[in-house]
């Protein structure tokens, strides 16, 4: 299992959205959740298709990375409410879902101002790595 | 000469072929780069930054027993 409460080995489950989004019926103060959902997608490189990636992290650094862009966006947003994050590690087949990000603010605006944020920093600052696996067997990594 | 233990990540792992190793390392973090040069010539025209327990760090540092150093390559998450 990955050291990490924000790794998921393989797909992050579609399940994982919902029960975020059942728990948060107790968070009253709350009037929009915004979601990202990053999918892997099909590329096309050279003629070869995209069936999946596999993704690796420094599994010890990402809680405190996680906490540190946490830390930043309460501050930056003080209408934000909750945040929650899940990344995967392993391989993730093309379709199957990758990232999944839940913020949750008073009202719309600064729930969608957030999450962008929150995603931004999430590609910059997160120490994960992913390789591109090709149908004929090939792979390359993506920097 | 501290040992410490050097942990490689994403490209930087088909350099060297692992993903870890212990070595007995030179004193700062800049010598132990050109160290790492020599070692797998393949690094040297790579990018990425180096973290010591965890920390990323932006300019030359003494190294200690037990350390934990790691090769980041630029992020790719999401």
């Amino acid at each position: 299992m990955p050291e990490s409460k924000h790794l998921v080995e393989g797909p992050v489950p579609a399940g994982f959205i919902s029960r975020e989004i059942s728990n948060h019926h107790s968070k009253t103060s709350a009037g929009a959740h915004a979601l990202f959902i990053g999918q892997v997608r099909d590329d096309l490189v050279d003629g070869k298709m995209v069936t999946g990636i596999e993704y690796s992290a420094y599994a010890a650094m990402v809680d405190p990375v996680i906490q540190e862009i946490k830390d930043y966006l309460f501050k930056e947003f003080p209408e934000l409410i909750c945040l929650h994050i899940q990344h995967s590690t392993g391989l993730v087949k093309s379709g199957e879902i990758s990232l999944a990000v839940m913020v949750s603010a008073r009202h719309r605006k600064k729930s969608f101002a957030a999450l962008e944020k929150c995603v931004d920093l999430i590609k910059e600052k997160l120490p994960v790595w992913k390789k591109e696996l090709f149908s004929d067997g090939t792979s390359r990594w993506i920097q | 000469m501290p040992i410490i233990n050097l942990i490689y990540f994403g490209s930087a792992t088909d350099v060297t072929g692992i993903s870890a190793e212990t070595i007995d390392a030179p004193p700062t973090s800049d010598e132990l780069n050109e160290f790492l040069h020599n070692r797998y010539p393949g690094l040297s025209v790579m990018s990425y930054r180096l973290t010591v327990n965890r920390q990323l760090i932006t300019e030359n540092r003494q190294l200690a027993d037990g350390d934990e150093i790691a090769l980041l390559p630029p992020f790719a998450g999401g």
